[in-house]
């Protein structure tokens, strides 16, 4: 009685050669990813336990000091959680109003005519000019003298508003500027999305009697669930990194207020030369933005449904 | 085919003597980074490209660099960039255009090279700066600089035509400021301001400083600035008058973001009687002043305790890690643009006053305050110039002192509490150095 040998697979030189040319393919990115990011991760590693200041030739290691003044001082702690818990105000109002807006424009502008096309360029343009420029624009819209909203309030007989001066203001303003750059995106990644679903649900709810809110509600928001975490997973993360606009809107102020994290790794290591607290701070943050970006990742996993 | 080989190498042994010679005489590239903007880097430039031509063999790479802390930051990555160059290429500038108080942070930590050697080796008498000009770019009894300019701050610029229609005459002790500023403050029939009596530079703490310091109050009370000295009697009266003024509207404190750009708008549309800006920006304000058929007038600020300014302004450093042959050209081409004639043409120029007696004390000088009477009231005060502090910890104690002056005069916030809460975050600063 003869068996039958299971079939061993074999991988064939074919096969190995395929694999190693796409591998190659990647080779040129791998080296770009480990030169600009992965080495400069382990280097702001090593320096956080150093106590260099970009000055010295020399420097010596200190072990785990720069993270013990971070989570035990009293300066290096308030000014920490201060500067955290402003990224995160900033960052939650940037994306929700962002992805909220974006859903609006986007059911807004799902049409195809002529001047609706135009309208959404108008509306995505801001993400393409320079912040530098645009910064500059709104630093005379928010002036509290001269500017341009503070002439339309005193024109309706209200009062004018410190708009960047005052800390109750200050950061709503940066997040109105934002989010200003931030909707276009938003509102062509949701209308590209819109546009990708099927009409046979529409039709089907229709048929049963569902009103434009209800198609909304039941079929639109679950079918672009998938975008809406890949927005905010990517807006998230970017917002929580913001710097540039801070820097030119209101360098921090007034009175910290606008001091978000990245601006404080700025001043610590280029304006108190103290690159090793710096150093510090910015590998916190990196493992603060890691478990978010893994936590956001898990309950997308479980809650999104891609197969819609 | 011997002769062949022997003429070869002969050429050969010729060929690299012209390459060698050749090298010799390439010109050696030094670079300075200049932070001055449109006509007062213009101005500036035209001096080093006058250098580089009585100086053949040198060209100078002219970079704009940013302002003084863009330029500080591009020289720390420069710097370290140098550190660890695995073929020793240089990246940090010969020369750099600074303010004297990074002079302590730069050369305690290497950056920057004593010029002493080469003040020795030159035979420069140093005499000819005005009295305490060098001190500010010195660090434990080296020079590490030289002052370029120097500016005088707080500089207070009035509008002379209203003074003189209106009577009014800019106060010359913290006395009579009160009555002063109720002269020149103007209210509308509700109450109003309209016109403010005086408008002060709150954003910057060499703006602030010196008024503290009119008033008494000393920042550190050691030498070594390890000691605040903000915590005192004279403070409190200081914010409690400020505040007191800026809630009946005689005074405008400018602070946060466009401050600068408001105070100086609001004086040239004649919505400020005087500000209390740096002398630096003398022709600019002149000039505005003037367009609106307007003559600006400039006083020292008034006496209090004491009567002093803060000293302002830039100067020369070279850099540590250039080479020794950039270096030596570097501190030639320090020494050019600090002499009498470059002095002169950089006040002519700018508003900064000359830091060398010898242009003090030049007939183009005499004629350039004939022209410009005004700056006299502020020439006469060159000896009372006080330099910021050097400690490291100065940038972040500055910080502080804004933004909570910032509380009680603009947001009208307690003064006590609020003065307590800054000591307190002073000290915590002045305990983590």
């Amino acid at each position: 009685m003869s068996t039958i040998a299971p079939k061993r697979k074999r991988i064939s030189r074919y096969h190995v050669r395929n694999k190693f040319y796409d591998f190659s393919c990647a080779i040129p990115a791998l080296v770009f990813f480990a030169i600009f990011v992965y080495y400069p991760i382990v280097e702001l590693f090593r320096y956080s336990l150093t106590d260099w200041n970009l000055m010295r030739d020399t420097y010596n290691y200190v072990g785990l000091k720069n993270y013990q003044w971070l989570f035990t001082s009293s300066v290096g702690w308030k000014r920490f959680s201060s500067s955290l818990t402003i990224t995160l105000l900033y960052t939650i109002g940037e994306v929700s109003a962002s992805c909220i807006f974006g859903i609006l424009l986007a059911l807004l502008f799902n049409r195809m005519s002529n001047s609706f096309k135009v309208m959404r360029t108008l509306v995505i343009l801001p993400r393409y000019v320079t912040v530098s420029a645009t910064t500059l624009v709104f630093l005379l819209m928010y002036n509290k003298e001269y500017g341009l909203i503070n002439n339309v309030l005193r024109a309706m007989n209200l009062p004018a508003v410190s708009w960047l001066n005052s800390q109750d203001t200050a950061l709503i303003s940066v997040i109105i500027y934002s989010f200003w750059r931030s909707v276009g995106y938003a509102m062509m990644i949701y209308l590209s999305a819109i546009k990708g679903l099927s009409q046979d649900y529409f039709e089907a709810a229709a048929l049963d009697g569902a009103n434009g809110v209800q198609k909304f509600r039941y079929i639109t928001l679950p079918l672009i669930a998938p975008t809406t975490l890949f927005l905010a997973v990517t807006s998230f993360l970017a917002a929580m990194k913001v710097y540039q606009t801070v820097e030119m809107l209101t360098g921090g102020g007034p009175y910290e207020s606008t001091s978000v994290i990245v601006y404080w790794i700025y001043a610590l290591a280029f304006r108190n030369y103290r690159v090793d607290r710096a150093s510090a701070v910015g590998c916190v943050f990196f493992m603060i933005l890691l478990i978010c970006t893994i936590l956001t990742m898990n309950i997308s996993d479980r809650k999104v449904n891609y197969d819609a | 085919m011997k002769k062949l080989l022997a003429l070869l190498v002969a050429i050969m042994m010729m060929s690299s003597l012209f390459v060698g010679l050749a090298a010799a005489e390439e010109p050696i590239t030094i670079t300075f980074w200049c932070s001055w903007e449109d006509a007062w880097r213009d101005a500036l430039k035209g001096l080093v490209e006058q250098w580089e031509a009585q100086n053949p063999g040198v060209h100078v790479e002219f970079v704009y660099a940013g302002s003084y802390s863009e330029s500080n930051q591009s020289l720390l990555a420069a710097h370290a960039a140098t550190l660890s160059a695995p073929n020793g290429e240089v990246y940090v500038p010969t020369v750099q255009q600074t303010v004297g108080t990074n002079i302590p942070t730069f050369a305690a930590n290497g950056v920057i090279y004593p010029l002493d050697e080469y003040i020795a080796a030159n035979g420069d008498d140093m005499s000819v700066f005005a009295s305490g000009m060098l001190k500010a770019y010195q660090y434990q009894g080296e020079q590490y600089g030289l002052p370029g300019c120097i500016s005088l701050v707080p500089s207070i610029f009035y509008n002379k035509t209203f003074a003189e229609q209106e009577g009014i005459e800019f106060p010359t002790s913290w006395d009579e400021f009160d009555a002063f500023l109720r002269k020149a403050t103007i209210k509308d029939e509700q109450g109003n301001t309209v016109r403010y009596g005086a408008s002060f530079s709150g954003w910057g703490i060499d703006y602030v400083t010196p008024i503290l310091r009119a008033f008494g109050v000393q920042p550190f009370t050691d030498e070594e600035e390890t000691q605040s000295g903000f915590d005192c009697p004279e403070i409190r009266e200081f914010a409690t008058k400020m505040q007191g003024w800026a809630k009946e509207g005689l005074i405008s404190w400018a602070f946060g973001s466009g401050a600068s750009t408001n105070m100086r708008q609001s004086f040239l549309d004649g919505k400020t009687f005087c500000v209390w800006h740096t002398c630096a920006l003398y022709d600019l304000y002149s000039k505005g002043l003037a367009a609106n058929g307007w003559e600006i007038g400039a006083a020292f600020p008034p006496t209090g305790a004491k009567q002093v300014a803060g000293l302002g302004g830039s100067g020369f450093t070279l850099m540590k890690l250039a080479s020794p042959e950039q270096r030596e050209w570097g501190y030639k081409l320090i020494r050019f643009l600090t002499d009498t004639a470059c002095n002169m043409v950089i006040i002519q120029n700018t508003g900064y006053l000359p830091v060398t007696k010898t242009c003090l004390e030049s007939e183009e000088c005499a004629e350039w305050l004939k022209a410009n009477p005004e700056l006299v009231h502020l020439y006469d005060h060159l000896d009372e110039l006080v330099a910021s502090p050097s400690s490291p910890a100065w940038a972040d104690i500055g910080t502080k002192v804004t933004d909570n002056f910032g509380r009680i005069i603009v947001e009208g916030e307690d003064v006590e509490a609020t003065l307590q809460f800054m000591f307190d975050e002073i000290q915590e600063i002045l305990e983590d150095m």
